[in-house]
């Protein structure tokens, strides 16, 4: 594991130079700050005021070390929050009615010998989860999005908002599909040990469409679909907004 | 598309999507195990529990009423005593409005109905990817449709091999899924082209470097063992989800880089091959780090259940960490080591396959 960190830091150090090292040691923070706010969590602290404060950071971090442009990164930065925040009212309701959190049959054999009553919520953790697992391509949508319309800004800064929108639906168009794609394969790898255990135990599909486990991680996957598509409206219309400030 | 094709098509996807919404709703009749849909709750006690390690929590016994849906009893008033703790790590707390499953056996509520629910989802998730994408959005849910099609055969040309050659044809599947993926995207061109084999050379390559290293290393600090549902063999089955999970990420990247140098190329067609490589380095250093973010995030936040229990069941932290986020942390490495290749290889790609356009 560490020969492998290794060699990721020297490919990205060649590759994207000293910013290489700063991405490399980015993903570093974030591991060591997402650990942390589990241990303030088991620590009795409440987990939404935690991963409150947590996604803030993490959303700085991705952003604001990734891209160097401050009217793409102040439009990245709010948009991602706007989508987050209403996100949430989405992923309340369908996190009760679905009731995916905690543990499924399939972890028995994991969980055996824990005591499970342990007085964290894991309604609320199952919601934090949703939400972090949107972040990342809700940040990266955005700024795809940002940084090709402020380019385009670049060459000719007399561009009509009109035409913004209408290029910004066009790119847009094209990076939601792509983002949905790398939303999609990296579920289809996690999803592949739990369908293979299907097959393997002839689970009926009434039982599959039920299924804790499984319909926890298509949510997941779907709120960040939704929280994507989203991305490229009201990206187009904060920078619309910000930049006659500029 | 005209207009009114158009709306035709939007029409009568939503009406399928309701109808399939409202459909999982009242589809109790299909399903063997009994179903009650739930009219009332109320708390019928509560009290204080603490375990060995001093974790407080509350155990809540509510009665919850309803009438079945289903089966004989069809329409029969019926009330069962559930109990719940804060937490709910594997008990429901119920409250009306919810259709949940009865264990007939034990007479007691065994977990809540969730099709309408994801249907529901589903249908929203469509309904957004027409009205802002249109056609590119009906493209997207095609290649889904299929995508999962080829997986689930795939998965079961496996279990008829008894798992011996999952690594092969979790390969072969990438190397499928990759070609459609891309091609409905792209379309049949010479970005496709450089796509495809871009995002072929990067995984593959990434997983070979990673196997090697791993074998090398013989796989210290890594346990396989404790892979999701334990499905053996466990080694094999990571490097296979490793394989699949970092495939769109790199072929984001790789449509990206190899667009754009199309467009370089189509303006500036004097453009040398070295420009034209360096340009692609310098547009990919920008998709790396938010994407290998974006994957890092969900490998992560899949490991949190399981984290919290260690941790409050007093665990040191480097034991923790050592039995849940040694395979995710791995797995967003290889990714991640994927991803920055992706950037010189589809370079390099874009650089050649331009070149022989030229004569």
């Amino acid at each position: 594991m560490t020969v492998l960190c290794i060699i990721l830091l020297i490919l990205l150090i060649c590759i994207c130079g000293w910013n290489g090292l700063a991405i490399f040691f980015s993903l570093g923070l974030n591991f060591f700050l997402i650990i942390l706010s589990l241990i303030a969590i088991t620590g009795g602290f409440e987990p939404i005021s935690v991963f409150t404060i947590l996604t803030l950071i993490l959303l700085s971090t991705t952003i604001f070390i990734n891209t160097k442009q401050p009217l793409t990164a102040k439009t990245a930065f709010f948009t991602s929050l706007i989508i987050i925040i209403g996100l949430i009212f989405i992923i309340v309701p369908i996190s009760y009615f679905a009731a995916t959190h905690g543990f499924g049959v399939e972890d028995s054999d994991e969980i055996e010998g824990f005591t499970l009553a342990i007085g964290i919520s894991f309604q609320k953790i199952s919601i934090i989860m949703i939400v972090l697992s949107s972040l990342g391509a809700i940040a990266e949508t955005s700024i795809a999005v940002a940084s090709s319309l402020v380019e385009l800004l670049d060459y000719n800064p007399l561009l009509s908002n009109r035409d913004i929108v209408r290029a910004g639906k066009e790119i847009g168009g094209k990076i939601v599909a792509t983002a949905f794609n790398t939303l999609f394969f990296s579920f289809l790898g996690s999803f592949l040990s739990l369908i293979i255990w299907f097959i393997q135990l002839h689970y009926s599909l009434s039982t599959i469409l039920n299924h804790k486990i499984l319909i926890g991680e298509i949510i997941s996957l779907l709120i960040g679909v939704i929280g994507v598509i989203l991305t490229v409206p009201v990206t187009i219309w904060l920078l619309n907004k910000y930049r006659k400030k500029v | 598309m005209p207009i009114k094709p158009r709306l035709i098509l939007i029409i009568s996807l939503f009406t399928c999507l309701i109808c399939a919404t409202l459909g999982t709703y009242f589809d109790s009749f299909l399903y063997h195990q009994p179903i009650v849909q739930i009219t009332s709750t109320s708390q019928v006690s509560k009290k204080k529990v603490e375990d060995t390690y001093q974790n407080k929590d509350h155990e809540t016994v509510q009665k919850v009423t309803g009438y079945f849906l289903n089966t004989k009893n069809k329409g029969q008033k019926v009330s069962f005593k559930n109990t719940y703790t804060d937490s709910q790590a594997i008990d429901y707390r119920y409250f009306r409005g919810q259709q949940a499953f009865v264990n007939p056996k034990l007479n007691e509520l065994n977990q809540p109905k969730r099709d309408t629910i994801i249907v529901l989802l589903i249908s929203i998730t469509f309904s957004l990817l027409v009205v802002f994408m249109h056609i590119r959005g009906l493209k997207t849910i095609l290649s889904v449709l299929i995508n999962i099609s080829i997986f689930y055969l795939a998965l079961q040309l496996n279990q008829i091999n008894n798992g011996q050659y999952l690594f092969l044809i979790i390969s072969g599947l990438t190397i499928i899924l990759t070609a459609i993926t891309l091609f409905i995207v792209l379309g049949n061109n010479k970005q496709f082209l450089v796509s495809f084999f871009s995002t072929i050379s990067s995984t593959f390559l990434a997983l070979g470097i990673s196997i090697v290293v791993l074998s090398l290393t013989h796989d210290q600090g890594i346990h396989y063992e404790t892979i999701d549902y334990a499905v053996q063999p466990f080694k094999t089955v990571f490097l296979a989800e490793v394989l699949l999970g970092v495939l769109g990420a790199v072929m984001d990247e790789t449509t990206d880089i190899s667009s754009s140098l199309y467009e370089l190329k189509l303006e500036h067609p004097l453009i040398t091959k070295f420009q034209l490589f360096k340009s692609g380095i310098t547009i990919g250093r920008e998709l790396i780090g938010p994407l290998i973010n974006v994957l890092f995030f969900i490998f992560m936040a899949e490991s949190f259940p399981i984290i919290l229990l260690f941790l409050r069941d007093e665990n040191t932290i480097a034991y923790t960490l050592s039995r849940t986020l040694t395979l995710g942390f791995t797995q967003s490495i290889i990714s991640s080591i994927g991803i920055t290749l992706a950037v010189p290889i589809t370079s390099l790609f874009s650089t050649l396959i331009t070149e022989v356009k030229q004569h």
